[in-house]
């Protein structure tokens, strides 16, 4: 079976730096003869459904050609995953061998025994964070993948792409395929780096193209030593951009191109917009003004359809209409000729790409006991986007010096139950929290 | 001079709310941001705080963009931006 990820390996010329941090650095050629042994060495690993747990991005990277050439199915299993949530995912997509890989070995484990047809096209699975409740388990095909990355390799060995994702993301995972399709160098950092020795990798390495959330570039115009990136290509994505973070990437880095790309994890699908405005163009919306998707907004939401990805969800649910159109829950408005985005409709915040649910930190504050209804809400915020909020009401009227200690005592109270992501920044007490007809309480637009 | 203090007071308090045991009297201009133990969650912290405290928020008001390095211009760009 011909699979367009190995095929990359005896493609690119074998010199050529394939992925590099501070301490390493793999030639495409290395791979391509990895391959070849790995294909020796784990023969009874052919035609199998794998899934790839590695303690580090660079050690996925180094893995996943050599498994996607042998393998059936691969699931990037991301290291957290809750062990209930792990079975129920192991046995809807027939994973019977877990590989897992550190820094110094490699070990599988067989998991199951299914016997299963063979795909034509290589299925690689993918789940989704979970912030805002049960991961999902979403399936891609390698071959629509790999489609809309670019292949040319002359032009690829201009270009030199930093990761500041997680590999087993779809966002990490389309920043190193870009990359590798055309046979340009990837730098890879780790979660665990402090940014300014992230900024410090990409310019020794003369990084000239890098995908982050607003609230990472935010961090990075942030950092001394920033200003001496050669960037030519700087993708935002994963939250909304605003204006301001666009212009100053603009103003810090002239000769690049800003892209920033809006992304549907409900559809599986997105689009970039080029111009160096926040939203995208009102005539976006409509029949085949872009060429792979189709917008229409009912009720101020994005609905998105696409012919593109056979992409599935192989748990959680969501909602198609009779034109198979997908919601995508995103509360847009119609500003001088742009769309842009509001929020989402199930009042969920994005915190510098973090996903936070009010109802979750709701229940926590509401658990307290001088607590006796609460709301939370997000806030603009020039460096994450958005933070988390809270109208509370108390038992009785507080003093403004009680108030004070009251919040104290209520971030305290949150701190041993949530992320410091999800923790309340700002709490006000209140005497009314509006609810609607059903009791439920009105979700802020 | 006192909208300096205004800001060491708010970042103190952010510390505080953060777990950090950083506490600062002073903080000079050269300092930079990201060392003084805040991080991005911590800068937006502080920044929603002094936008309590002051009711604007400079960040949202600039014409012209900046995103901070050092102490000394974070507190330039709050006297610049409020009256």
């Amino acid at each position: 079976m011909s699979n367009p990820l190995v095929d990359i390996f005896s493609q690119v010329p074998s010199e050529r730096v394939y992925i590099q941090n501070e301490i390493e650095s793999l030639t495409y050629g290395d791979i391509k003869c990895s391959i070849t042994q790995f294909s020796e060495d784990y023969a009874y690993l052919a035609g199998k459904n794998c899934a790839l747990v590695a303690h580090s991005r660079f050690e996925i990277a180094k893995f996943l050609p050599l498994i996607a050439s042998v393998a059936n199915k691969v699931f990037l299993q991301p290291k957290c995953l809750k062990e209930e949530v792990q079975n129920e995912f192991y046995g809807k997509s027939n994973i019977e061998y877990v590989i897992n890989v550190t820094r110094s070995s490699i070990y599988t484990t067989k998991v199951s025994d299914i016997s299963h047809l063979q795909e034509v096209e290589q299925e690689w699975l993918l789940s989704t964070s979970g912030t805002t409740g049960t991961p999902k388990l979403v399936s891609y095909n390698i071959t629509s993948l790999m489609k809309t990355s670019k292949k040319d390799v002359t032009k690829g060995s201009h270009f030199r792409w930093g990761l500041c994702y997680d590999l087993n993301r779809f966002a990490g995972l389309q920043v190193y395929l870009q990359a590798i399709a055309s046979g340009s160098p990837l730098t890879i950092t780790e979660s665990s780096d402090e940014l300014p020795d992230s900024v410090k990798l990409f310019v020794d390495n003369n990084v000239t193209c890098i995908s982050a959330t607003p609230s990472f570039w935010r961090k990075v115009l942030m950092t001394k030593g920033s200003e001496r990136l050669e960037l030519k290509r700087i993708t935002l994505g994963g939250e909304i951009s605003d204006q301001t973070v666009l212009s100053s990437l603009k103003k810090h880095y002239e000769r690049s191109h800003i892209v920033h790309i809006y992304a549907s994890t409900e559809a599986g699908v997105g689009f970039s917009v080029k111009d160096g405005l926040e939203g995208f163009p009102a005539d976006f919306v409509g029949p085949s003004k872009l060429s792979s998707v189709e917008l229409k907004i009912a009720d101020s939401i994005l609905w998105i359809k696409s012919d593109r990805a056979a992409s599935a969800i192989l748990n959680g649910s969501i909602t198609i209409d009779d034109d198979g159109f997908v919601n995508t829950g995103d509360i847009v408005e119609i500003k001088h000729g742009r769309i842009l985005f509001i929020g989402r409709d199930s009042g969920a915040i994005n915190v510098g790409g973090n996903k936070v649910i009010p109802e979750e930190i709701e229940a926590v504050l509401n658990s307290h006991p001088r607590v006796i209804q609460s709301q939370v809400f997000g806030k603009k915020n020039a460096v994450l986007g958005m933070l988390v909020s809270a109208e509370v009401i108390n038992e009785k009227a507080v003093e403004l010096d009680d108030q004070k200690a009251l919040k104290k005592e209520l971030i305290t109270f949150c701190k041993d139950k949530l992320d410091s992501f999800k923790i309340p920044a700002m709490i006000k007490f209140v005497e009314e929290i509006a609810v609607n007809e059903s009791g439920k309480i009105e979700r802020k637009r | 001079m006192i909208m300096k203090y205004l800001i060491i007071s708010k970042i103190n308090e952010v510390l505080e709310q953060t777990d950090r045991s950083e506490q600062y009297e002073d903080i000079e201009d050269s300092a930079i941001l990201l060392q003084i133990g805040l991080d991005s969650l911590g800068f937006a912290i502080l920044i929603a705080l002094l936008e309590e405290e002051l009711d604007s928020d400079p960040f949202q008001l600039m014409d012209e963009p900046v995103y901070p390095t050092t102490f000394g211009e974070f507190l330039s760009i709050y006297e610049k931006y409020s009256v």
